[in-house]
């Protein structure tokens, strides 16, 4: 017979946005309950339903996942499920007592050593202190602690802190595990170890439920899959119907959609499907070539962007594979891990690169390592020759971050993946689009109108005059990101509440108060240009680029600047969806923190300014508080920082404008505006829609079909622009739509051209001449950062 | 002993996944089991939206039950208190002390000075203000850790569905672990100051308990709200001046003055002088000795109930 042993039934759950009434709102709540009553019903305001009349059943031995964006109701529900909180309406039956919950936020006190942790732990799961002992013991030795059991876990490295939270976890043995993110820490190892943990956990008939992003432990594991959308249960479907079912939403909303094995998971148990010895079915893998080179192709430097690139080569097609780097030196192994995408392989082979941002080694040298596991089973299927290790050597200087290695423990190396086949033409393709996308440029200028892409799942809307329409044209909607924080933005709005929440800002970016901001950002650009004084090769990016902008808007919003490299690398979406989406509620979990601070102690900033237009006139609410926020930070300090970026590499690649900006310095004005329009920093704006049938250039789009506009081409569009592949400091005039237009034009476009033109002049002034750091500059490749909307450079090598 | 661990409600359905995982230790090592609510086919645990009051049997099951599991986490969070606490303070112990230490100290240099009369009570005011600090610091410190009940546990309440009793048992060892300190320091005081014991010394100790049970208790029933709002901890830490006044802790008030007049008012003011009357024969009432302490009990049950149907409701506003 089967055993239930969840039953959740018409669960909803409310909660308040508006942190001032919580100390009524539980009150109340205590007073209903110490009365009989039960929760009230109904929303008041600042409430929202989080999760809303949800139907699950877990029996014995399944494995339920759930999925949804962020903001969906996932962590709601485990928390309801767990205990923590009560349901609004309906009621979560549990027919056990043996419960255990992992999740991202980790187990452990970092002040108590890892016996007291692992006595707490097993106390906290109703283990008698009586049995603890033993059980220390055999957690300590199962996690390799022995020799660090007594040190503060303070002490441990990220490698150490997971093994001995996935030792404690492995111990408990309960009749439900509810997973919330829990594979989220760790190095490539631990992640295996625990996911075959997990694995074998389910193999054996025990029961999870499981909120996570990875698709393919979804796929593998789950027997349903329940999707929840803004707190609704959308549907509950097998892994593949569910997850197509998130994509379609994502699309819709203009969200990074989940990566996607098929075949869907045959029968977990039923019909297991190990794979065949490698050399049965996978034929000959090899790995060669491998490279670990720096930014200029040269040898890779401590703190440096770097490069690693290596070919796999295969006899036979290979699908769902993860590539994983291995770095170590010496005995001490591995320093860093780098595991890939799940990736296919067609014969002969593809070419795979990995792009580090940071390397953050001493120098010396080093072991590189690639391996390659089956996605499904996480087995290790190749090289299958012994190929794929080499030796690299990190050269010096660079960076102050560039000293991490040998501290102990394992180091985050971030890393982004790129694929390239051997000879895959459309891999190919898209490859040579993202190095130089205004060949295909020209081809899309050259039709009368717009045309639907399939790969975008829009009408791409290229030519300068129909982008102007597209802009100003009242029955197009933005409204198409309707989940997570960018929905609450004022980007995904249309009249009224657009102009509602744009007033919010457009005090801070009018003449005056950018004029105001002036001074500030003169020297903060003399900061920078002091650190670089004394060298006579730097990274432009790390320099300036990227350095001006964050600290201009970290002040604006009043944010310390000791959160900007974390909050830069929040604001990198160039990761893929589950690194976007990752970094957005990161992003969204550091500004609630703010606001929070805000709130109870108001300071002269940006963020305090949007609190008090939330607080008295009810002018925005306080998800649209947060969302703009984040908004700002994106915005502010990615489009700055490429059109810096973008900027200098012009200037470099064209020594005659250069040398006209330098010795007319009153030119810069116009050099910025050509700047935008030759190298665009955003070349997608948000995706728009038909809100009824229209009609641009002759086509005929459907109502609720989505709209790209590009702006790269629109940019480069000869109908306005005379020679428009010419870089021309002194282009008059210059209408070009970098900003946007109409009721959605960047209300920070003249913060972003002051910061241009102030950095700009002041870099010219101050440190001269500069010249692009590489042996040859005609066939210098710049390192363009792997984002498809945002065009921008991930590193600018220059020299003095 | 997979009995003792795991009691499940229905022992012949064992965990398919303890027994598939590991064979061996399914029996000896389970999470914690649930017979409390004894009712076959019936839910472990039912959380839902109506008054877990509606059905009063099963929510004092339910109670009994997260009492009687609560001794092992009560018992490793009162060690990291400990720990916290002692870990890194090179006095150690001493501090726990040394308020009575020091108005000792003081009231002796007072008298010495003429600032402060010879005698309170009909003793040595050194003594009589020391015992004094040693019973304000007994309700102060009990109020003090039950107040940030929800508080200081954040961490532990936001993650796992943790009943109050593990963190409550937790403060409860701490308080009895100086209780037993003072019981010590107010024997070497009534050597110091050569007060002899009353023949109702254990009535006393009774007392001081009250004290403890009291201070716990009003620190239970702010609990909630002073999880949620600052405003409480603020007018918390103006307390001990509040306490120094209304109570007999350094003075004995005029009878028929204002003062006078408050603390024949304040049953704390009566346990005080219960505790004294108890100790060393000082003017007072046993019974209050006798009976303040169930008082406080009382105080204390209500102020855990509180706490135990607010906990849900605190803890979702501290997610936020």
């Amino acid at each position: 017979m089967t055993r239930t042993l969840l039953d959740v039934t018409q669960v909803s759950k409310r909660y308040s946005l508006r942190p001032q009434a919580r100390l009524r709102d539980a009150t109340a709540d205590t007073l209903r309950e110490l009365c009989g009553l039960p929760a009230r019903q109904g929303l008041r305001d600042g409430e929202f339903w989080a999760l809303e009349n949800v139907d699950l059943r877990i029996d014995a031995g399944e494995v339920i996942g759930v999925i949804g964006h962020n903001g969906a109701g996932k962590s709601t529900l485990m928390n309801l499920v767990s205990g923590i909180i009560l349901p609004t309406t309906g009621s979560i039956s549990l027919y056990t007592d043996k419960v255990c919950r992992i999740d991202q936020g980790g187990i452990l006190s970092t002040q108590e050593t890892g016996r007291e942790n692992i006595r707490m732990q097993l106390a906290l799961s109703g283990v008698p202190v009586t049995d603890t002992v033993a059980e220390t013991d055999a957690i300590a030795a199962f996690a390799d602690l022995h020799q660090q059991l007594d040190a503060p876990v303070g002490t441990y490295s990220a490698g150490m802190r997971s093994r001995l939270g996935f030792a404690i976890y492995a111990r408990l043995h309960p009749d439900l595990f509810l997973v919330d993110e829990g594979l989220g820490g760790g190095d490539q190892r631990f992640r295996e170890r625990f996911r075959g943990f997990i694995a074998d956990y389910v193999a054996g008939g025990g029961s999870m439920l499981f909120a996570m992003h990875d698709t393919n432990m979804i796929q593998t594991l789950c027997d349903r899959v329940l999707l929840l959308d803004g707190g609704r249960p959308v549907l509950t479907a097998d892994a593949t119907t569910a997850i197509d079912a998130y994509n379609r939403l994502a699309i819709e909303r203009g969200l990074p959609p989940l990566p996607i094995r098929r075949p869907n998971r045959t029968a977990r148990r039923d019909q297991p499907a190990p794979p065949a010895a490698p050399s049965e079915t996978q034929g000959s893998i090899v790995v060669d070539s491998i490279a670990v080179v720096g930014k200029d192709g040269g040898q890779p430097r401590s703190g440096k962007p770097a490069e690693v690139v290596f070919t796999v080569r295969a006899t036979q097609p290979l699908g769902d594979v993860v590539a994983a780097i291995e770095v170590s030196r010496g005995e001490i192994a591995p320093l860093a891990t780098l595991p890939g995408d799940v990736v296919s392989i067609v014969p002969p082979g593809v070419t795979l690169r990995c792009r580090v941002r940071c390397l953050a080694l001493v120098p010396g040298e080093y072991d590189v390592g690639v391996s390659l596991y089956d996605a499904r089973t996480e087995r290790r299927i190749g090289p299958t020759d012994g190929s794929g290790r080499a030796v690299f050597r990190v050269g010096p200087i660079g960076g102050r971050r560039g000293d991490a290695a040998g501290r102990g423990g394992l180091l985050h190396l971030p890393a982004v993946w790129e694929t390239a086949a051997l000879v895959d033409p459309v891999a190919a393709a898209a490859a040579a689009f993202h190095d130089d996308p205004y060949p295909t440029y020209e081809r899309w200028l050259a039709q009368p109108g717009p045309f639907f892409s399939s790969a975008h799942g829009a009408w791409i809307v290229s030519r300068h005059d129909q982008v102007s329409a597209l802009f100003r044209d009242p029955l197009v909607t933005n409204r198409t990101v309707k989940a997570g924080v960018l929905g609450d933005t004022m980007l995904a709005q249309d009249p009224p509440d657009h102009g509602r929440l744009r007033s919010l800002v457009t005090d801070v970016f009018t003449g005056a108060a950018v004029r105001a901001l002036e001074s500030r950002i003169t020297a903060l650009t003399d900061e920078q240009i002091d650190g670089v004084a004394s060298l006579s090769r730097f990274d432009f990016m790390e320099h300036f680029a990227d350095r001006i902008p964050g600290r201009v808007m970290m002040g604006l919003l009043g944010l310390p600047e000791t959160d900007l490299p974390m909050l830069a690398a929040c604001a990198d979406m160039a990761g893929g969806p589950e690194v976007a989406a990752r970094n957005m509620g990161r992003l969204s979990d550091y500004f609630a923190g703010i606001i929070r601070e805000r709130q109870s102690k108001p300071g002269d900033d940006l963020v305090s300014s949007l609190l008090a237009a939330h607080d008295p006139g009810r002018q925005a609410s306080m998800r649209e508080v947060l969302a703009t926020c984040v908004l700002l930070l994106l915005a502010g300090y990615e489009t700055t920082s490429s059109l810096l970026g973008n900027g200098m590499f012009l200037l470099l690649r064209h020594p005659d404008q250069y040398a006209r900006l330098r010795e007319s310095p009153d030119l810069v004005g116009p050099a910025v505006e050509e700047m935008l329009r030759f190298e665009s920093p955003t070349h997608f704006p948000s995706a728009r829609a038909a809100k009824e049938p229209i009609e641009i250039g002759g086509r005929g789009i459907a109502a609720g079909d989505r709209i790209l506009a590009c702006l790269g081409a629109a940019n480069r569009d000869p109908a306005v622009f005379p020679d428009p592949d010419r870089f021309d400091i002194g282009r008059s005039p210059n209408r070009h739509l970098a900003f946007g237009l109409g009721i959605h034009s960047c209300p920070g476009a003249l913060l972003s051209r002051t910061e241009a033109r102030i950095a700009l002049t002041r870099i010219n002034e101050r440190l001269g001449e500069l010249h692009l750091d590489a042996t040859d500059i005609e066939t210098f490749r710049p390192s363009w950062r792997p984002a498809e909307r945002v065009r921008g450079l991930s590193s600018l090598p220059v020299r003095r | 002993m997979a009995d003792r661990l795991s009691g499940r409600a229905d022992s012949s359905q064992p965990s398919p996944a303890s027994a598939a995982a590991d064979p061996g230790l399914a029996g000896d090592l389970g999470l914690a089991g649930d017979s409390g609510v004894g009712i076959p086919g019936a839910p472990v645990r039912l959380h839902g939206a109506s008054s877990r009051l509606r059905d009063p049997g099963r929510f004092l099951r339910e109670w009994a039950r997260d009492a009687g599991g609560s001794p092992p986490v009560a018992w490793r969070l009162f060690v990291r208190s400990l720990i916290q606490q002692y870990r890194h303070s090179s006095l150690g112990i001493v501090l726990a002390f040394a308020p009575v230490v020091l108005t000792a100290l003081v009231f002796t240099f007072g008298r010495r000075s003429h600032l402060v009369a010879g005698e309170i009570g009909g003793v040595n005011s050194a003594f009589f203000g020391a015992c004094g600090m040693l019973m304000g610091q007994a309700f102060l410190e009990a109020f003090n850790a039950t107040r940030r009940l929800f508080a200081g546990n954040q961490a532990l309440f936001r993650r796992q569905s943790l009943p109050v009793e593990g963190p409550l048992g937790a403060i409860l060892l701490d308080v009895g672990f100086r209780y037993l300190i003072r019981l010590a320091v107010l024997a070497l005081l009534m050597a110091l100051f050569a007060v002899p014991p009353a023949v109702t010394l254990p009535l006393a100790a009774w007392g001081l308990v009250g004290l403890s049970l009291a201070g716990a208790g009003l620190g239970l029933l702010v609990a909630p709200p002073s999880a949620l709002q600052q405003d409480i901890n603020i007018f918390s830490s103006a307390l001990p001046l509040i306490l120094f006044t209304v109570t007999p802790v350094f003075m004995v008030p005029e009878p028929g003055s204002f003062l006078g007049a408050v603390h024949a008012a304040n049953p704390l003011a009566w346990l005080f002088e219960g505790v004294r009357a108890a100790a060393y024969g000082a003017p007072g009432s046993l019974a209050a000795a006798a009976i303040g302490p169930l008082v406080a009990l009382l105080i204390f049950v209500l102020g855990w109930f509180l706490c135990r149907i607010a906990r849900p409701h605190v803890v979702e506003r501290m997610l936020v």
